[in-house]
């Protein structure tokens, strides 16, 4: 039995098709602006003199982030009216029923998952779409995946085929909320932060 | 930035509450002889109405920044792990226990004893209160509000307001300046502390504050200008309050500290807080809409 459901991200596989984004989008029925997935373009670098030639030195990669269904869900912990709740498998919801709109689930996250849905007046956010889970099939952004760059499966299982790797530049500190994801990282992603790689899309996410 | 104006309200009416109920309530029941005229017990009377209204105004507008404001009566649902449910608690703890204390001088049913009790149950709920109002904010998945400067920047404003009002009060009731003189020069102390912890440590401003990394956040667009604006509504009302502490130097019995230097001192550390707290919020940019 799945005691914890988690995505892993294959960051070396990942083109920034956004193919991910749009099934989310289109599965989940979301207005303008809401994204259950997003695709951050994190880019830094330029020009580096090495002897008498200039080199580029350019950063460049893609993170495909969701909800990680934490272990530790800072959002739940915060939220004053436990609106949002960790299911036996791992997955954790928001009960729009019960949910008040106050939006601290949003600051909390460090991950943003939590989006604010304007129709409903209650903050949204990725459920593992836990109903096509249920019926024994995938969720829509790892089948939607042209390259394979997403999966899912017990986080533990992933450990095992995929590795420990749960951070790479610019993620925060995984040990906050032990997000139950496992990431391959871009090579460039090692070199991210010293050549001051940052987030390049912000309006698209 | 600005749509986080209800708990701006919220937060700085709450702290001012707190420290008007700290300078000028609570010393009313605990001074020697507490009790006796009533002269006395109608300066209880105003100022625990005072921190009521405050207290009843503050919880009003918070509701503005909820979206389901209906749905609130279940918020102190997880207090076993959400600081905005104790935020609540405490909150409410403290106007229970001041409306309790603001009957029991009304009625005067209890005795002088029962009522002091009441009133320093009701000023640990107050610090509790403010206490969990930094807590709240101090998330470690948040770092630019983790730091010390929240704490202090609350306990500061909720300190300066309370005894700059306090001065207010005892100077316009009539008290000499060698008695409401300590009140302004501890309102002096506490809004030069909170203008220096401004300038050096305010996170994203300050000289020495936290700078926030590459994160998933957006970047925060709190505009410079208005960290300037702060510490000079800080420094003029810092200006105001000399002249008020140079103005009661020395003054004995009939004389008076003119009330335009504490209304107007008391405007600017109001209006400088209102600004900082705007700033506050503006160190984090919600994502999407």
């Amino acid at each position: 039995m799945v005691t914890q459901y988690a995505f892993f991200f294959n960051a070396a596989a990942c083109s920034g098709c956004k193919a991910c984004q749009m099934a989310c989008k289109d599965r989940n029925d979301l207005e303008p602006g809401v994204l259950w997935r997003r695709v951050y373009e994190v880019a830094g670098g330029g020009w580096e003199k090495i002897g008498e030639v200039w080199v580029p030195s350019v950063v460049a990669y893609n993170v495909s982030m969701a909800c990680n269904h934490c272990e530790k869900p800072v959002c739940g912990l915060s939220c004053p009216v436990k609106a949002i709740w960790k299911r036996e498998d791992g997955i954790v919801f928001v009960d729009t029923a019960s949910c008040i709109g106050c939006r601290y689930c949003e600051w909390a996250c460090p991950y943003t998952a939590l989006r604010f849905n304007a129709t409903t007046n209650t903050v949204s956010k990725c459920d593992f779409c836990y109903d096509a889970i249920d019926a024994g099939g995938t969720p829509a952004c790892v089948a939607a995946c042209p390259q394979r760059a997403l999966d899912f499966g017990d986080l533990a299982e992933l450990r095992k085929k995929y590795g420990e790797t749960r951070q790479v530049f610019p993620l925060p500190d995984p040990s906050q909320t032990d997000p139950a994801l496992v990431i391959k990282p871009h090579r460039d992603s090692a070199r991210a932060a010293e050549r001051a790689a940052e987030v390049a899309n912000w309006e698209e996410v | 930035m600005l749509k986080e104006w209800p708990l701006v309200a919220f937060t700085v009416a709450g702290q001012a509450a707190v420290g008007i109920f700290l300078f000028a309530g609570l010393p009313l029941f605990l001074s020697a002889g507490a009790g006796g005229n009533a002269v006395a017990r109608e300066a209880r009377l105003v100022v625990l109405a005072v921190v009521l209204g405050l207290l009843a105004a503050a919880a009003l507008l918070s509701l503005f920044h909820l979206h389901h404001p209906f749905r609130a009566r279940r918020v102190l649902t997880n207090i076993g792990t959400s600081w905005l449910s104790r935020e609540i608690f405490f909150e409410l703890g403290f106007m229970a226990f001041v409306s309790l204390g603001l009957f029991l001088v009304w009625s005067g049913w209890a005795g002088t004893g029962i009522t002091r009790g009441i009133m320093i149950a009701a000023a640990l709920l107050g610090v509790l209160f403010i206490l969990s109002m930094s807590k709240l904010y101090m998330l470690p998945t948040v770092p630019p509000w983790n730091q010390a400067y929240t704490p202090f920047s609350f306990f500061l404003t909720s300190l300066a307001l309370g005894a700059l009002a306090a001065a207010l009060i005892r100077g316009l009731g009539g008290e000499t300046p060698s008695r409401s003189g300590a009140f302004i020069l501890l309102s002096f102390i506490f809004a030069a502390a909170e203008a220096a912890l401004a300038f050096f440590a305010a996170p994203g401003q300050g000289v020495f504050g936290y700078r926030s990394g590459p994160s998933l956040r957006p970047p925060a667009k709190a505009p410079r200008f208005l960290h300037r604006t702060r510490l000079a509504l800080a420094l003029a009302a810092l200006v105001l309050l000399g002249a008020a502490l140079r103005a009661g130097w020395g003054q004995s019995e009939g004389g008076q500290v003119p009330a335009v230097l504490l209304v107007s001192a008391f405007g600017l550390v109001l209006s400088g807080q209102f600004v900082g707290r705007f700033l506050f919020y503006g160190l984090l940019t919600r994502p999407g809409r």
